[in-house]
């Protein structure tokens, strides 16, 4: 939440910051306007007033102006006293209560009115101004005005258009909190929920993802997330599964190499020579076993990290008599009858000599494996214009159709019957580096089976093949 | 002379249940596969059985409960084969197969014995009530 709260905050503190420059602004604005309509009032006023005492001078009728200013002060509570001065007298109108200022007018008969004003205050006793200077068909008003109440009116004014501003300001504060809180939880709650995800990750749950939703920096963290999380379980469980497998199929060999150490230091049932050799025998083709175990998993370990292929020419007859010469001593041992390709052109390869060799090497012992004694492994070698084809054949037991696509996945598992996962023994890593090595040749690889006759394992390359 | 059939597809296993066997004076004979174990078993009647779990033609626990349905050789005793990372698993569902015991490859020599011994000597058969 700490991001959140960060960014709530930083959002809000901008938010008022906008909010309340914007009000001092608008109140400093609103407050001229109202001073300058305060202005106009009064001008306006003093306009009224001159008139009438242009028209009641020209009459002659003083009453029009007294009632006319009397009306204009009961209307206008804040003047205060109006004061007439014409020819050496004067009448007042109001009574002097607060601070007043004054605005003046002096009508004379000929010439066009002019009136000037007195904003200074001045004393509550005041004087009309030099009255013995005027001309004495002159007409001079003063209107007494309180400062007080024209403040008053003021602040009014400006109180109730403060109230409005700083409701408006109230409101957009509001949504900016609001909505900073929104946005602020928009960032936030993506990066904790895939801080969540990494934490559990790193307790080996391997299964966590994170939702990867929108284009931007934060959606683009959780596909990345993903990426990795997916990389690294991918890569976990290909450990996991390959040392599993590799203790699955160690064992049996290890096994056999520690019996027969035991049956041969065994002093209370010393051996013959017969007895000897036929435990040399058995201990050697343990050896084989892992070392073929040992070799499988070193390529899938390479083929992992994904390391380019070394292609040169080669040709593929002298590969697969080098692998038949090494299975020759164990298929004869078993009494199973392990032959080559017979005849025909030697077939020559654009390819990597290792992985040709593991293929050969996989599928014969596959082969070898799965046929009892008395029975055939035939290896065949073919080409044509584009492609170059092993088989390896064998009398084995037979591959149930359904079984033929997924004999070659790394760590194969079958369900047995009641739908418990078990390992086909040994097969797990033999076929799944022949296919691998194939794919990496752009090849095909496949079998053909019938249950209890044999299978025929077919792989088919490129020539030229990068 | 007690005899004993291994139904066993791995050469090294065989050898060895062979080897180890026979030097404590036991006819050891051997079946690569669950159909031709099912059928030596009916035919020479051994005293006891090593049943593999996987094997070729098919799965070990199975050939155990079809073994412990014919009445011709129920009354044989059968010892599963299973590999460690397997065994929880196969122990459970070979003692519901009818199996008398079992035991977890790797295994050593003493141990094979000592299994083979208690069962054919003693009669001790531990997951059978």
């Amino acid at each position: 939440m700490r991001i959140r709260a960060r960014i709530t905050f930083l959002n809000v503190a901008l938010t008022l910051a906008v909010v309340g420059s914007i009000v001092v602004n608008l109140i400093w604005v609103e407050r001229r306007k109202v001073d300058a309509e305060s202005d106009t009032r009064i001008q306006t006023m003093m306009e009224g007033v001159m008139r009438i005492a242009r028209e009641s001078l020209s009459s002659r009728d003083e009453l029009m102006l007294m009632s006319y200013l009397m009306l204009l002060q009961a209307e206008h509570p804040e003047i205060e006293v109006a004061l007439v001065s014409k020819a050496g007298h004067s009448s007042v109108i109001g009574k002097v209560r607060t601070e007043l200022f004054y605005r003046t007018i002096t009508v004379t008969e000929k010439n066009a009115a002019g009136f000037a004003e007195t904003a200074a205050p001045v004393e509550k006793t005041a004087l009309p101004p030099a009255k013995s200077l005027l001309p004495k068909d002159s007409l001079t008003i003063q209107l007494g005005f309180s400062k007080t109440l024209l403040d008053e009116q003021i602040h009014q004014a400006q109180m109730a258009l403060v109230g409005k501003i700083l409701g408006i300001a109230g409101i957009g504060l509001l949504f900016g909190l609001v909505g900073s809180f929104w946005v602020s939880g928009l960032i936030a709650r993506p990066v904790s929920s895939i801080a969540d995800a990494a934490e559990k990750f790193g307790e080996g749950q391997w299964d966590v993802a994170v939702p990867e939703r929108g284009k931007d920096e934060v959606g683009d963290l959780g596909r990345r997330f993903n990426q990795m999380a997916g990389k690294i379980r991918e890569s976990t469980m290909f450990k996991e599964d390959l040392l599993s497998t590799m203790t699955h199929e160690l064992n049996t060999p290890l096994m056999g190499l520690e019996s027969f150490l035991d049956f041969l230091r065994d002093d209370d049932h010393p051996q013959n020579p017969a007895e000897r050799q036929e435990a040399y025998k058995t201990m050697s083709e343990a050896i084989s076993q892992m070392k073929l175990s040992l070799g499988n998993a070193l390529q899938l370990f390479k083929t992992g990290a994904r390391i380019e292929i070394s292609p040169e020419r080669l040709c593929v007859n002298e590969i697969i008599d080098e692998v038949i010469r090494l299975f020759t001593p164990a298929a004869q041992s078993r009494d199973i009858g392990l032959r080559g390709p017979e005849g025909g052109a030697p077939v020559y390869l654009e390819a990597d000599k290792e992985l040709v060799r593991r293929m050969a090497i996989n599928l014969i012992s596959n082969a070898l494996k799965y046929t009892l004694p008395g029975g055939h492994v035939a290896v065949g070698v073919a080409q044509t214009e584009s492609q170059v084809k092993i088989s390896v054949s064998d009398t084995g037991p037979g591959i149930a159709p359904e079984d033929r696509e997924r004999i070659f996945e790394k760590f194969y598992r079958i369900p047995d019957s009641a739908g418990k996962k078990r390992r086909i023994p040994g097969s797990g890593l033999g076929l799944a580096i022949a296919k691998t090595a194939v794919e990496l040749h752009r090849g095909k690889i496949w079998v053909e089976s019938k249950l209890g006759v044999g299978s025929t394992f077919h792989i088919s390359i490129p020539n030229g093949a990068k | 002379m007690y005899r004993i059939l291994a139904i066993e597809d791995d050469p090294i296993i065989q050898e060895v249940f062979k080897k180890s066997l026979e030097r404590e004076g036991y006819e050891c004979f051997l079946a690569p596969r669950i159909s031709l174990g099912i059928a030596a078993a009916a035919k020479e009647k051994p005293d006891l059985i090593l049943l593999d779990v996987n094997l070729p033609d098919g799965n070990g626990i199975d050939a155990c409960r079809q073994l412990k349905a014919d009445p011709i050789v129920r009354h044989i005793p059968v010892v599963i084969v299973t590999g460690q990372t397997d065994s929880v698993e196969n122990r459970v569902d070979g003692i519901e197969a009818g199996a008398d015991d079992y035991l977890i490859k790797p295994f050593n020599t003493k141990e094979l014995l000592t299994r083979v011994k208690g069962i054919l000597h003693h009669g001790i058969r531990p997951s059978k009530s």
